[in-house]
């Protein structure tokens, strides 16, 4: 069953031989087939005549980017259907005719919205006033005092 | 194939988001969950949109045309004002408002924090207009007024409107109404009802 190391070296080395060429196989079959895959490996590959494969690279392209160019422009019609869609109301709004209610109605905002203001106003000078501390200036040592001081306790030292 | 249809659905929401972000009033703000806070219906419950406003400003156009201009300057305007009823349970949402406001880079014009009183004025401003104002003050703890304009606001109008009182001065409004009742005749007692 065991082959002697001398039979196995043997083998290999004609194995090699035979992979390497440097030994042609004694069948005739073997070494026709042999000699035409030798023939074929030598031969170059055909060069495609220039039309035709500037051809066969644009529909190769073209398949290739069928499916995205379809989707990009689906998704763009579809974006400026919901954009016109979502848009046109906003853009011209239709005109209400008011009723002299709602007039009425207009003049209570903005009234509330005004008085409301003044009210938040108030609020927020009363805020900053407590919040501020008023430098002594020394009125006390003027010799009009009292009628200057008055003056500057005023909120409003318009007139 | 696959990817076709990711790509489709993907520019598709984002345009359409885009879109949606564009079509909405950038000063509007919804004063609805405050109300709701408090939990009864306000004494005052205004809502003019873009229609009406425009319907106003149409209204105004020939008899007074600076008054006009500025009402059509208002794309919308929201007012809730609350008298004799419990509104401390509108703190809470006051506040997640007031966050809300200032995370969306709204400018706090006005924050006054005084016992029971709370006084929050918020603008939403442009390069040239006022896009939005919020004013939201708790007077005490029974009187609240909510109110939100909206549109493209000259900041003058904004300021006289605001405190000074004389946004409109020169106008009478009980004039106008009474022109604008000879206009529309007999209409108004449908309305009254």
């Amino acid at each position: 069953m065991h082959k002697s190391p001398d039979s196995f070296e043997r083998d290999l080395e004609r194995a090699i031989a035979l992979e390497n060429n440097r030994i042609t196989p004694r069948d005739p079959e073997l070494a026709a087939d042999r000699a035409l895959k030798h023939e074929l490996a030598g031969l170059g590959a055909a060069e495609l005549p220039e039309g035709v494969k500037a051809r066969a690279r644009r529909t190769a392209l073209a398949e290739q980017r069928g499916p995205w160019l379809l989707g990009i422009a689906a998704a763009l019609v579809g974006a400026v259907v919901v954009t016109l869609v979502l848009q046109s109301p906003a853009r011209s709004p239709s005109i209400v005719t008011p009723t002299a209610r709602d007039l009425a109605e207009l003049q209570l905002a903005f009234d509330t919205i005004n008085r409301t203001g003044k009210r938040a106003g108030v609020l927020a000078g009363r805020e900053v006033r407590e919040s501020l501390v008023i430098p002594d200036l020394g009125l006390a040592e003027l010799p009009y005092a009292g009628y200057v001081r008055p003056y500057f306790e005023r909120p409003d030292r318009s007139g | 194939m696959n990817n076709a249809f990711r790509t489709l659905l993907f520019s598709t929401v984002l345009l359409s988001s885009t879109a949606f972000a564009q079509s909405s009033d950038i000063g509007q703000v919804d004063l609805k969950p405050i109300g709701e806070a408090i939990g009864v219906t306000p004494k005052v419950n205004l809502n003019f949109g873009p229609a009406m406003m425009k319907g106003f400003a149409e209204s105004f156009r020939g008899s007074n045309a600076e008054l006009a201009g500025i009402i059509d300057s208002i794309s919308g305007l929201r007012l809730m004002v609350f008298e004799d009823v419990d509104t401390s349970g509108a703190l809470g949402q006051v506040e997640q408002t007031v966050g809300d406001l200032s995370n969306a880079g709204w400018t706090p014009a006005m924050e006054v924090r005084d016992g029971d009183s709370h006084v929050d004025l918020f603008l939403n401003e442009s390069e040239n207009f006022v896009e939005g104002l919020v004013l939201m003050v708790l007077d005490g703890d029974d009187t609240a007024v909510f109110a939100n304009i909206y549109g493209d606001i000259d900041p003058v109008v904004i300021g006289k409107l605001i405190g000074s009182g004389d946004a409109f001065s020169g106008v009478d409004f009980d004039d106008l109404a009474s022109q604008f009742q000879s206009m529309s005749g007999g209409s108004e007692a449908d309305d009254e009802g």
